[in-house]
């Protein structure tokens, strides 16, 4: 059995329902492990009430493209255009003592450009991040489409960010198809050096949160996603 | 109580689900339920107890669902070993795996030990039987999940 307290325990913490909440907080604050993961939840739970109340009316809609199986295409079969000639970041910088490149690729399969905010993008458009680190991290792709409907690109699935070896320019470990919700794609690439659960990164961006957690960095890039004129 | 408490059902059911819009469809329809039928929580657990046990139930019932399974079932699931750390993302893949194949008992015990992280005393709590029979269940999960390794 873990010594560790289980998260019913930390949401019954932070709904305020525990007589022993000083002896749990006590070994939230001696237990690495277990102060990481009541930041984290905190985190989740603040950024969630912090959102607008629903309607609680229709159901929310499904969107099909989520359950095409996502592309993931082996870093060195990617042919990415123009790699050797990087345009100017659109980053975020954000507070960390680890730093890392982050950028966006547009365009077809073998046929990437770099983008940036601003730049138009269609329905059927595939997204690929890529990294420049000096350490190994961790790292993710969100993404808060038109309508507002936030989700991870990467990782596709898991709670965890995906973990991302040492590199320059190495691509994330998945690229997606763009559906056709048409408007502003804002799209967010973290980096971290330490693991981290995705989920409230997805908070943040869904509520437009600072994301500013230690030992992360991030890059925002707008696209204007629209339909292809014939 | 929708700020208070949705995310940790949203949070427990895309770590069940893995969709993120499947686990917003739970989260709308267990607090829809809520306000259509109050009497559902009778005080008798705390809220997040009761939310606990309502979101599990909610999320074993898709899972069963055969579109679901099918999804499940594709993912890449490596071998169960008993050395598996049981809050790693590599065990809560392999115990998703098995989930629509255990009985409701197993599978919510599969769940709150392996993803929520509960002791038996909790899991025992929540499913309103002794922790000998929680140790017996969780011998059953694990029996499972060892017979899905000899199968592949």
């Amino acid at each position: 059995m873990s010594d560790h307290p289980s998260d019913l325990a930390w949401d019954q913490l932070l709904a305020g329902e525990r007589d022993d909440a000083a002896t749990l907080r006590a070994h939230a604050e001696s237990c690495s492990v277990c102060g990481e993961r009541l930041h984290m939840l905190k985190a989740g739970h603040d950024a969630f009430a912090a959102r607008p109340m629903p309607a609680f009316a229709a159901r929310p809609k499904r969107r099909a493209w989520l359950y095409a199986a996502p592309v993931v295409v082996a870093a060195l079969a990617l042919v990415v255009v123009g790699l050797a000639k990087r345009p100017e970041q659109d980053d975020v910088r954000i507070k960390g003592t680890h730093d890392a490149k982050l950028q966006l690729f547009a365009g077809a399969p073998g046929h990437l450009a770099p983008v940036r905010s601003g730049d138009r993008v269609a329905p059927g458009t595939y997204l690929q991040a890529s990294y420049s680190a000096e350490t190994a991290g961790f790292g993710a792709v969100i993404s808060k489409d038109g309508a507002g409907s936030t989700n991870a690109y990467v990782p596709s699935t898991g709670t965890l960010l995906v973990p991302l070896a040492a590199g320059v320019e190495h691509v994330f470990p998945e690229s997606t198809e763009l559906d056709d919700v048409l408007g502003t794609e804002h799209v967010v690439i973290i980096w971290c050096a330490t693991q981290r659960e995705v989920a409230p990164f997805i908070e943040a961006v869904r509520t437009g949160a600072v994301l500013a957690p230690e030992g992360c960095v991030a890059s925002t890039i707008d696209l204007a996603k629209q339909a292809v004129t014939p | 109580m929708y700020r208070a408490y949705g995310h940790s059902v949203l949070r427990r059911a895309r770590q069940m689900l893995v969709s993120d819009d499947d686990a917003a469809e739970v989260l709308q329809e267990i607090f829809m339920g809520l306000i259509a039928r109050p009497g559902q929580f009778d005080g008798r657990s705390s809220p997040s107890t009761f939310l606990y046990a309502v979101t599990t139930n909610a999320c074993l019932t898709r899972i069963r669902d055969r579109k679901n399974r099918g999804r499940l079932i594709d993912q890449h699931v490596r071998p169960w070993s008993t050395e598996m750390d049981r809050r790693s993302p590599e065990t809560a893949t392999v115990v998703r795996s098995v989930l629509a194949q255990l009985s409701e008992d197993e599978a919510r015990t599969a769940v709150y030990y392996y993803l929520d992280g509960m002791s038996h005393a909790e899991i025992a709590d929540l499913l309103g039987c002794s922790r000998r029979h929680v140790g017996n269940l969780l011998e059953r999960v694990v029996g499972r999940l060892a017979g899905e390794e000899r199968a592949s």
